[in-house]
């Protein structure tokens, strides 16, 4: 079956295809700069007093965990730069984790409303707000536009081979007709091909400050933001306040040099054959002859129980006895 | 030198891997150093030289093949690498590249034209980039530390110093600033602050042995009873973490040495202000100067005279 | 006071500096020294991370069996900033250890690396005494 062509009124290419084209480029030269404006206001102040507090949380729960590990003099100095001096009536003295009052944080409702809800980032809300401001309105009005004026005939011809019946609903939105090719576009889907094909358009034509959308990540931070928190920060401060005030301090370097030796001489039984076969291919050694009598003289001076033995490094992979 | 401390062994094997791939393959393989470049992007460790002379010539002649975020990403990379080395050439030519296509308002970009000027020691320009991304992005990690870095080479120290703690003052977590702030206090022999820093990078790394050691040496260097005590502590647990039982699994000298002569160092100094020491303790130095011989013997036999004067003048059981 | 290297030396001082652009390095030198002339025979490469006291204690301990049983001396000492600007002063500990070396050897130099161009064709600068524990670079002395 042969088809006529289709021919298309030359006022279709002039007063639908060619406007269309115009108002999306407008629009999203509008749109960068409007983004641009939005972005350049958003408060970054937040963000950083955001980070030094969960930056604070992390050493304070890296301290509870770890403490055993630095000495006690500084474990006090760390609790009391954390937690104040006991009794202190100073706010300087209060220390860190008494620096923010519950009752500066609720003094603002928007933030008491916030902090209760699931969103505890207004900063975050407002950003994400903004963005879909920017990028979803004119979206929906651009459609509604070309669906109103201009749906319910061809706007033009695609200059390609012949589509599968299955681009049919991409391509002809809003006509319904089963014998219709293909390769004839409505003006919403010519709308849409434009909006999709046009990244690349702008990318050139607005080039030097066009952010396309996959770009923006590369425009931002390395490092992405904390997470959001659940509970108000202060609370989470006593919690952490409560947990240091708790520790009682007890340091693993305690005896730890027998600790070492005896677990030594454990682990050590596999070790011990290679050791010796070590010591035995050593033996032809000049030099080792030497090591071997320095050896057995200290030895013999530490302790007078190991005289008898021949192989000095058996002796000293045994358990150390105490008493 | 932070970063190589940062570095995992199993990473550093891994590293190692891909080097000599990369040196052995014939023919350019695109893939494989698209890979090694996307690891030690992740590893963070620092090769200059590989992923200037490889990474190059992956964005000159394949960059249509990557994906094309992550080539920027690659770009950005080899870039800084090629300030590294000193090609600025080609820094600028990639940086070109960045410029059209992020626009000047980019952070990134802003501070790759800022490390720009850092290679060409147009210090005060990037200075001002620096402050201005701070202005606007007062949590920007990255122009902190280029800051640090600069007044380093200016020679100004005490001004990093205090960079460095208002940055601290924000990310408290971040070992490697620790770990910047005091080496420079040990630059300035205030071996106790620098004690504070090192202490604080524990308390974040609680069982890298290297920080242990590291603290140790610091206590040494500070001196007195106490102190020599205490860094008999430290060391041990650093033997503790990186045992001395798993010999020669990679083949190479043990990296518990300086662990064991700090041992008997401490132990001597100990001796040498005439205090008692421990039974523990001499039990331990025993061990220790067995120990020491032991690989000495193994590694390197040849250096066993010096090895055994060491003990010899150190030897706190003959001197009694 | 005359200082002369041998190339072995220079290179093995160089070399360990450019092996560790980023970090400060040092070392010992050793060689030969009477009243009024030092010739410096070879360094021994010690650190390029900070310097700390238990291994430098060490360190110097092996050295000095080492120069007993080579029979050559221990004079002096060279070192490099962290960063290369012309008009650094040596680093605290560099200036502690000079003085150490000072007050144990009878004759002694310390060197510091800097930038090699044409004033300076050793990249090497003399350090020299200026009252304890302060050591001032003399551009003059040459260095052959």
């Amino acid at each position: 079956m042969i088809e006529a062509p289709i021919v298309l009124d030359v006022e279709i290419r002039n007063w639908v295809v060619i406007p269309i084209l115009i108002v999306l480029f407008i629009v999203s030269a509008l749109k960068l700069n409007f983004s641009r404006i939005l972005q350049l206001k958003s408060n970054r102040d937040q963000d950083v007093e955001k980070t030094m507090q969960m930056q604070t949380i992390n050493r304070v729960r890296r301290l509870t965990s770890f403490y055993n590990r630095i000495p006690q003099k500084s474990f006090f100095m760390r609790k009391a730069f954390l937690c104040g001096t006991p009794g202190a009536t100073n706010p300087k003295n209060r220390g860190l984790l008494s620096s923010i009052a519950p009752a500066q944080e609720d003094s603002n409702p928007m933030n008491m409303m916030f902090a209760n809800s699931m969103f505890t980032d207004p900063s975050g809300m407002t950003d994400m707000l903004k963005g879909n401001v920017v990028h979803l309105v004119p979206q929906i009005t651009m459609m509604s536009w070309v669906n109103h004026f201009f749906s319910g005939f061809v706007a033009c011809k695609l200059p390609f081979f012949p589509l599968t019946i299955r681009f049919k609903a991409f391509l002809q939105r809003g006509i319904e007709l089963s014998s219709l090719d293909v390769s004839y576009v409505s003006s919403l889907s010519w709308y849409f091909l434009c909006w999709f094909g046009s990244e690349g358009i702008n990318n050139i034509l607005l080039s030097d400050n066009f952010v396309s959308p996959d770009t923006q990540l590369f425009n931002s931070q390395v490092e992405p933001g904390p997470p959001a928190q659940q509970n108000p920060i202060h609370k989470i401060y006593d919690g952490e306040r409560e947990n240091i005030e708790m520790i009682r301090y007890d340091s693993i370097m305690n005896n730890i040099e027998n600790r070492f030796l005896d677990n030594l001489s454990k682990k050590t039984s596999l070790d011990l054959n290679t050791l010796n076969n070590l010591n035995n291919s050593n033996n032809n050694n000049n030099n080792n002859n030497n090591t071997l009598t320095k050896i057995q003289k200290t030895k013999t001076k530490s302790s007078s129980s190991s005289s008898s033995s021949t192989n000095t490094k058996r002796v000293l992979y045994q358990k150390p006895s105490l008493k | 030198m932070a970063e190589m401390l940062m570095l995992s062994s199993s990473d550093s094997i891994e590293l190692n891997k891909f080097e000599n791939k990369i040196r052995e393959s014939r023919s350019f393989n695109w893939v494989l150093v698209r890979d090694t470049l996307r690891f030690l992007r992740k590893s963070k460790a620092r090769k200059s030289n590989l992923v200037s002379k490889y990474g190059l010539k992956l964005v000159n002649e394949y960059i249509s093949k990557l994906d094309a975020q992550e080539s920027y990403d690659i770009i950005e990379q080899v870039l800084v690498s090629l300030l590294e080395c000193g090609d600025d050439e080609n820094a600028n030519k990639l940086f070109n590249i960045l410029k059209s296509k992020f626009g000047r308002e980019s952070v990134r970009v802003q501070r790759l034209q800022a490390m720009i000027h850092e290679s060409n020691f147009q210090l005060k320009d990037a200075l001002d980039i620096y402050n201005s991304i701070l202005e606007k992005y007062p949590a920007d990690q990255m122009s902190y530390k280029r800051q640090v870095s600069i007044f380093k080479c200016q020679g100004n120290l005490t001004k990093a110093i205090q960079v460095l703690n208002t940055y601290l003052q924000i990310f408290m977590c971040d070992i490697e600033a620790w770990l910047e702030l005091s080496s420079l206090h040990i630059t300035f022999l205030s071996y106790s602050t620098a004690l504070i820093c090192l202490e604080e990078v524990i308390l974040n790394a609680p069982i890298n042995y290297i920080f242990y050691i590291k603290y140790a040496e610091t206590l040494y260097s500070l001196g007195g009873i106490d102190n020599y005590n205490m860094a008999i502590q430290y060391y041990t647990h650093s033997l503790e973490l990186n045992s001395p039982t798993e010999i020669d699994v990679l083949g190479h000298p043990p990296t518990y040495l300086p662990a064991i002569y700090g041992i008997i160092m401490s132990i001597f100094s100990l001796s040498d202000e005439n205090v008692q020491i421990k039974e523990s303790q001499l039990k331990l130095m025993e061990w220790a100067q067995n120990h020491l011989i032991l690989i000495t013997n193994k590694y390197s036999p040849d250096k066993l005279t010096f090895v055994k004067h060491f003990i010899d003048s150190t030897d706190i059981f003959n001197k009694e | 006071m005359s200082i002369s290297i041998t190339t072995e030396a220079l290179g093995k001082i160089h070399l360990h500096s450019f092996k560790y652009p980023s970090s400060s390095v040092n070392g010992i030198l050793i060689g030969k020294a009477d009243k009024n002339s030092i010739l410096v025979k070879d360094c021994i490469p010690l650190f390029h991370t900070q310097t700390l006291l238990p291994m430098f204690e060490v360190a110097m301990i092996q050295i000095e069996k080492y120069c007993r049983d080579n029979n050559i001396d221990m004079v002096g000492f060279y070192h490099s900033n962290q960063s290369l600007s012309i008009d650094l002063e040596p680093e605290p500990i560099s200036k502690k250890i000079s003085e150490r070396l000072y007050n144990e050897l009878n004759n002694m130099c310390s060197l510091m690396v800097t930038k090699i161009d044409d004033t300076c064709t050793s990249g090497l600068v003399l350090l020299e005494r200026a009252g304890s524990d302060n050591w001032v670079k003399n551009r003059k002395a040459l260095i052959q």
